[in-house]
């Protein structure tokens, strides 16, 4: 059973962290970040060619992360295969003993390294979720035919609550829940007020209470990273006051790790929110010090938690 | 309509290659409406041709995709070396179909099915999918409109109503949403929409149609 | 450089005339053509006529605003930067120049004249 779902169940706040694999095939870059996150959280996401850039699969590297005793969340998008190799994949992971999956519809291929590949899109997140659901807990197949075998999943989605339209934003995140979303992980978090107005939504809808939601953050190292954030990444809202922080700043570095603890201190205090996902890429070495100083510390131990 | 666009002139100067007697067959339907490959157009190049040497002229029948209307030009392409179609990819096939033994070149890259949305602008507009479901999306095609064909409402990355992956282009979703609000129908969008069954678009293979009726 | 100039009945053929009775001109002019409006001369026209023995094609009448068609200039300026566009992408050395006259006024005539006589193609495409 998902560790990071008796965590959540268990009313702990979660701590869940994101690992990209190698644009290459060495498994010691995925070993070494884990072992780096490794008693800091709960589990780690590994993308799946994420901003479709090619990399190592998500399937490949979680197994590995699994190898390290770290528990994996595995990605899965709808941009490279179809509902069959998305079903076959599934099969795959439940069979491997994958708890965790997070289930998204993927970067345009046009925003990553072969923007010249054809896309699939056959499905979307939504409809991935509900396929995923529906093999889980009716034992069927998108097409009806019954599937066999134990499919012991803890389905994720992710949702962004700055894209626009924004008054269709929390409405999109229930139709997520209801295919099938058990736990939420959202985009980076830089403006606090806009999250909390979407969180209000959220909980007035009753969505908190039927979904576990994990906020996303992002430890920045410069004011010109956040810039470039603020102009070229979408639906991510950046505060021009808080480049104005970060650009005032004599360690530009110290005071982004800064600004990411504050927030995670913020958006805990946000009802509705049940553990936060920080997303350091290429920056995972911070990971630790920011659980820590966040006071995230001690992550809860297996034995501490007794499996409902 | 259908929509096309000029090749680069070096492009089709590369595809005539020896060539000296030259035909420019223009279509005077989609592609003159979109001004690429109409009867104007067939002139320009014939007379381009002519400039840069080649024994070129043109003609343009009114509509390259039928053979009743091709077929008087059978003579015609096997009195030259090379013809260069200015219609559209069916237009180029077609007047294979004549098995006039020449080459025929396509002068036009077909980019799409869509419509002028202004004075010198053509915006695509549907994908052929074989199972129209316009009407649940407020009058927006969401599988030709968005990037990623979402069934189920935008992605990540609307803003400001345009696509992250197109900026000058209008998010789909957003003119959903909004068209949908007009029409007070947001509470359709809250239905989960199934996987779509794409066997009856091109990725069910070669398609065809037939009216038993009309058949001879 | 052999030129053929198109002008309207309105400023840039009176204006034609005056320049050539007042100037001994070096400009090799094949012909000067009468038409009602630049907005009547198509893409084709300059086309076929640059296919004979003519190097420039020069189109002269009304100035853009004040068009007696109020807006053949424009569309011939269009058309014009068109086919230089298209000349160009065909790799031949011809070009068509456009000038704005009114039917007192040459001296832009002579401008222009002098410019297309001696200028390469790849310079009269840039503004």
């Amino acid at each position: 059973m998902s560790w990071l779902k008796q965590v959540l169940q268990s009313g702990h706040f979660a701590v869940t962290a994101e690992v990209g694999p190698p644009k290459g095939s060495d498994p010691q870059v995925i070993r070494k970040k884990c072992n780096l996150l490794k008693g800091f959280v709960d589990a780690v996401n590994i993308t799946d060619n994420q901003t479709a850039i090619v990399r190592m699969s998500s399937f490949a590297s979680c197994l590995i992360a699994q190898e390290q005793g770290i528990e994996p969340v595995m990605q899965m998008v709808t941009r490279d295969r179809n509902r069959i190799a998305l079903q076959s994949d599934f099969l795959g992971a439940c069979a491997l003993g994958i708890p965790n999956l997070l289930c998204l519809t993927g970067d345009h291929q046009s925003m990553g390294n072969h923007p010249q590949s054809k896309n699939v899109y056959d499905i979307d997140s939504i409809q991935l979720l509900q396929i995923f659901k529906n093999m889980r807990d009716q034992k069927v197949f998108q097409n009806g035919e019954e599937v066999k075998g134990e499919m012991n999943v803890f389905l994720g989605a992710g949702e962004s609550p700055y894209a626009d339209p924004l008054e269709f934003r929390a409405l999109r995140l229930a139709k997520k829940i209801a295919a099938g979303a058990e736990f939420i992980q959202t985009q980076a978090i830089f403006d606090v007020d806009i999250f909390t107005q979407w969180m209000e939504e959220v909980c007035r809808l009753g969505l908190h209470k039927k979904s576990f939601i994990l906020a996303g953050v992002i430890p920045v190292k410069s004011a010109k990273a956040l810039r470039y954030m603020k102009n070229e990444v979408p639906g991510v809202v950046i505060p021009d006051s808080l480049i104005e922080r970060m650009e005032a700043a004599v360690d530009q570095k110290a005071e982004g790790v800064e600004v990411c603890i504050e927030t995670i201190q913020k958006v805990a205090q946000i009802e509705g929110v049940s553990g936060v996902h920080i997303m350091a890429i290429a920056w995972e070495s911070i990971v630790p010090e920011i659980v820590q100083r966040s006071g995230l510390l001690p992550r809860p131990a297996k034995g501490e938690i007794t499996s409902s | 309509m259908i929509v096309g666009e000029r090749k680069p002139i070096p492009e089709i100067l590369a595809m005539l290659g020896d060539s000296k007697k030259v035909l420019v067959l223009g279509c005077g339907t989609c592609v003159t409406v979109c001004l690429t490959g109409g009867d104007k157009e067939a002139k320009e190049l014939a007379s381009l041709l002519r400039i840069k040497g080649y024994e070129a002229d043109s003609f343009t029948v009114e509509r390259q995709c039928e053979l009743e209307f091709i077929h008087p030009l059978r003579e015609r392409i096997q009195s030259v070396d090379a013809v260069i179609s200015l219609a559209c990819g069916i237009g180029v096939q077609a007047l294979y179909e004549l098995d006039s033994g020449k080459s025929i070149y396509p002068g036009l890259n077909t980019t799409f099915m869509g419509m002028p949305v202004k004075q010198g602008n053509w915006e695509e507009r549907c994908w052929g999918c074989g199972d129209c479901i316009i009407h649940l999306f407020g009058g927006t095609c969401p599988i030709t409109r968005c990037a990623k064909s979402l069934l189920n409402g935008p992605c990540g990355g609307s803003k400001d109503g345009k696509c992250e992956v197109k900026p000058d282009r209008d998010c789909a979703w957003q003119l959903i949403y909004d068209r949908l609000k007009k029409l007070n129908r947001l509470d359709w969008l809250l239905t989960i929409q199934p996987p779509k069954d794409w066997s009856t678009s091109r990725y069910g293979g070669h398609r065809k149609m037939t009216r038993e009726d009309m058949l001879l | 450089m052999k030129i053929l100039v198109i002008a309207c009945d309105k400023s840039g053929y009176p204006a034609m005339i005056k320049y050539t009775t007042e100037n001994t001109t070096n400009h090799e002019l094949i012909s000067i053509l009468k038409v009602p409006c630049l907005g009547s001369v198509k893409e084709s026209d300059i086309l076929e006529a640059l296919e004979g023995e003519c190097d420039r094609v020069l189109l002269v009448g009304c100035p853009i605003d004040s068009c007696f068609h109020q807006d053949g200039s424009r569309f011939a300026q269009r058309r014009v930067n068109r086919i230089n566009h298209l000349l160009e992408e065909a790799n031949i050395s011809k070009r068509v120049a456009i000038s704005f006259v009114t039917a007192e006024k040459t001296s832009e005539i002579k401008r222009t004249l002098d410019l297309i006589s001696s200028t390469p193609a790849q310079e009269e495409l840039k503004p």
